[in-house]
């Protein structure tokens, strides 16, 4: 399978002289024709002078030291272990054949010119067990022509069907949690520019900020850079009350960002005694 | 994943720009959001039904493309399933029953059915530490129903054996394969003996889970192979229907749950992109109103233990009987279950304080997922609602006479006391660093996931029968919890 796929296009490229290629192409497919053919490079390294031999011995041995190391590092993420179990030449085979096809220089495989046809399933004859046949006819549909090994190697590439796929049968996927229905109109600004007048009303009389100044939303959501720009920049109110009688601090303090609240902390102008509607000083959210 | 409920007019909003040059993805979403206004059932079906015309746009899509040389995986997944025992799409089922008959032992097939010639066949011994371990790479990577989700199930070794291993497992039935010549484990599909209850059938059935193919190798076409082996290896037991679920719509939901959210750790869901706050939600505030207690409320709670065993079955199959499809638990499916197992699940029961007897009993398993490309968190730690059962009120409820009024009965009976006995599963699933409770709405969940503040999924989990036609069972009427 890969080595017929690699033969076909080691003889197409063969054929094909008049490409005129760029040398470090083509001194990268010498280098995985090589070896998968050969293996790793062993002759001595030829005199300097002699320039296209000395620069292929390189090509041939820098590439085979650089498949070896990626062959045999551990250290690779989970998901690159798929390659870490072929032998050099197989890794140089899908390499060349890689370079083929990413090249786009007309190379097509056709599988019938290979000689085996026993080796697709579609090819065998009725068995006279209907379950077996009704598999084979439906398996026969298949006219993927890449090696398991192959496919392992190669970088992974999404399905487009996979919804309907019986690989992901039994696999739920993660839920999470739906978007929050959206209340059109709830931003004053926005309101007054686009919404109806009933948005622009209703904002205007229930007041949906609830009373929080930007600092209150800055210190809730985590942004010490926006809190400094704020306070230092901008000289905001920085024991501002919202509708729960929060302080900023208080949003630091409950939404968990301790380096916001040591920060608020260490104003001097920062009333740190402050109780909201609830009775707690920010301190006291602080886990 | 898309959510349902967005609003396509907001700007900010990046999952809906970016689905904004797929027109299907737009329209489903308005569907949605028409859908809100409907009924839970309505909106159930109609949602299923939205799924299969998406399956059936998918198949128009495929057959232009068959002149092209190149046949659509769609239909060719189409056409194996048409070849299966289940039942069709267009199909209303009126009365339960076998599809096909039950084969004698001596017309099942004796050998496994052939597979590619590159791949070979290969139990996975579950006992075994490093094939456990190659199973769970095999799934950790694998196992996912679309690419760029943002998070990814992270089995551990444990919850493998837990779900594997139950009374009766067999090895036959844990199925692998292997490329023949590296003999990298590269497929998997499970099965595990199960009574299920259908109606009034009871039935020894094989849950099917875990059906895994190599997401590079989904070109190979292993799975249909896969379902026929093990369909071929559970009818040499003797078993001829099978349970499943799946996220997706196959041929026929017999019954479809979505599920519902309850944050524990609201910070971390934000920061994880598990969930949202909305416009004028600050952080403060959803932590507030997320604030558990530090302890457990109801008297008498306490962990599981094997003397429970017998009292927590008989609770179980009683409580079970309300529902349309439940397993039959055995007191071994108990112990297996239900009793504690660190890391994997959780049980407790209600021992009362006077009668010393056990009163109810809940239970939940642990299932992380990674946190892909998060600069902050690794993973997310949820906690899913397992089995559970409360006293009902049996007594007061045999004298009414008219069905729904009896069912409106039993709900207001219970819900208080299941309320309690949640929120406590709740303290105790945070007390145990869990981020996220999870429930599907089926069984009773439905009388407290608002009181309890579960926000709804983006998720559905379809429940199929093979080989066993079934009349259409709705969420509330589903006993049966599948890992």
């Amino acid at each position: 399978m890969l080595k017929d796929r690699f033969n076909s296009a080691v003889a197409y490229m063969s054929s094909r002289k008049d490409l005129k290629l760029p040398n470090p192409t083509k001194l990268a497919l010498y280098a995985d024709y090589k070896l998968a053919t050969e293996g790793l490079c062993t002759q001595p390294r030829p005199s300097l002078l002699e320039f296209e031999k000395s620069a292929k011995w390189k090509a041939w041995k820098e590439t085979g030291d650089t498949y070896s190391q990626e062959l045999s590092s551990t250290t690779t993420t989970s998901e690159e272990t798929d390659t870490a179990e072929f032998n050099i030449s197989t890794k140089a085979m899908i390499a060349y054949i890689q370079k083929v096809e990413e090249g786009q220089w007309g190379w097509v495989f056709d599988p019938s010119t290979i000689a085996d046809p026993s080796s697709t399933l579609a090819a065998v004859l009725p068995t006279g067990d209907s379950d077996l046949d009704e598999l084979q006819a439906y398996l026969g549909v298949d006219k993927e022509e890449i090696s398991a090994e192959e496919l392992l190697a190669r970088p992974y590439v999404p399905h487009e069907n996979t919804q309907f796929d019986p690989s992901t049968m039994t696999a739920a996927g993660i839920s999470t949690m739906a978007m929050p229905a959206e209340e059109e109109g709830e931003d004053a600004l926005e309101a007054a520019k686009s919404g109806s007048v009933e948005a622009l009303q209703k904002t205007l009389s229930a007041n949906p900020e609830l009373g929080m100044t930007m600092l209150h939303w800055a210190c809730d959501r985590g942004s010490l850079k926006k809190v400094k720009l704020l306070v230092e920049t901008y000289n905001v109110d920085v024991n501002a009350l919202d509708d729960e009688g929060s302080t900023p601090l208080h949003y630091a303090c409950l939404s968990g960002w301790p380096e916001l609240a040591t920060y608020l902390q260490s104003l001097p102008a920062v009333d740190q005694s402050i109780k909201d509607h609830s009775g707690m000083t920010a301190a006291e959210y602080l886990d | 994943m898309s959510g349902p409920g967005k609003n396509n007019n907001n700007k900010n909003n990046k999952e809906v720009s970016r689905s904004a040059g797929n027109k299907p993805a737009l329209t489903a979403q308005r569907f949605e959001q028409e859908l809100a206004n409907a009924p839970a059932d309505v909106q159930d079906k109609l949602r299923a039904l939205l799924q299969q015309l998406a399956l059936g746009a998918g198949g128009a899509a495929g057959a232009a493309a068959v002149g092209s040389g190149k046949e659509p995986k769609s239909m060719d997944e189409h056409k194996f399933w048409k070849t299966q025992p289940v039942v069709k799409h267009d199909e209303v089922v009126e009365v339960d029953g076998p599809i096909e008959d039950d084969v004698p032992l001596d017309q099942v097939r004796a050998t496994p059915y052939p597979l590619p010639k590159e791949f070979e066949w290969s139990l996975v011994d579950v006992e075994n530490d490093k094939e456990i371990k190659e199973l769970y790479e095999l799934l950790t990577l694998n196992y996912v129903e679309d690419d760029d989700a943002m998070f990814r199930f992270d089995y551990s070794a444990e919850f493998l054996k837990w779900a594997l291993l139950p009374p009766g497992w067999k090895k036959a039935w844990h199925i692998g394969v292997r490329v023949a010549s590296n003999k990298k484990l590269v497929a998997f599909i499970s099965g595990i003996p199960q009574d299920v209850r259908v109606h009034t059938t009871v039935k020894r059935m094989v849950e099917i889970n875990f059906l895994c193919v190599h997401k590079k190798l989904r070109s190979k076409r292993l799975a249909p192979v896969l379902i026929k082996e093990v369909t071929r290896r559970t009818h040499l037991e003797g078993i001829f229907q099978a349970v499943y679920t799946a996220g997706v719509v196959l041929p026929k939901p017999m019954a479809t749950c979505r599920y519902f959210h309850r944050s524990l750790n609201p910070k971390k869901l934000v920061e994880t992109g598990f969930s949202h706050l909305g416009r004028n939600m600050t952080m403060a505030r959803l932590i507030k109103l997320n604030k558990l207690d530090d302890h457990t409320s109801t008297p008498g709670l306490r962990a599981m233990e094997e003397k429970d065993v017998a009292a927590v079955a008989a609770l179980m199959n009683k409580y079970s009987a309300h529902f349309n499809v439940a397993p039959h638990f055995q007191e071994a499916d108990v112990r297996h279950w239900l009793i504690s197992r660190p890391g994997v699940v959780w049980g407790y029961v209600v021992e009362d304080p006077e009668s010393k007897e056990i009163t109810d009993f809940f239970s939940f398993y642990s299932l992380p997922s990674t946190v892909i490309n998060n600069p902050k968190h690794s993973t997310l730690n949820a906690a899913y609602s397992f089995y559970y059962a409360v006293q009902t009120p049996d007594e007061a409820l045999s004298k009414i006479e008219e069905g729904a009024e009896r069912e409106k009965a039993r709900a207001e009976g219970i819900k208080g006391r299941l309320t309690a006995l949640m929120q406590d599963s709740l303290i105790l699933a945070r007390q145990n660093d869990f981020d996220v409770f999870n429930a599907l709405n089926l069984m009773d969940n439905a009388l407290f996931t608002e009181d309890l503040r579960f926000g709804p999924g983006d998720g559905y989990l379809h429940f199929y029968l093979y080989n066993w036609r079934c009349r259409e069972i709705s969420s509330e009427k589903v006993g049966l919890v599948m890992l």
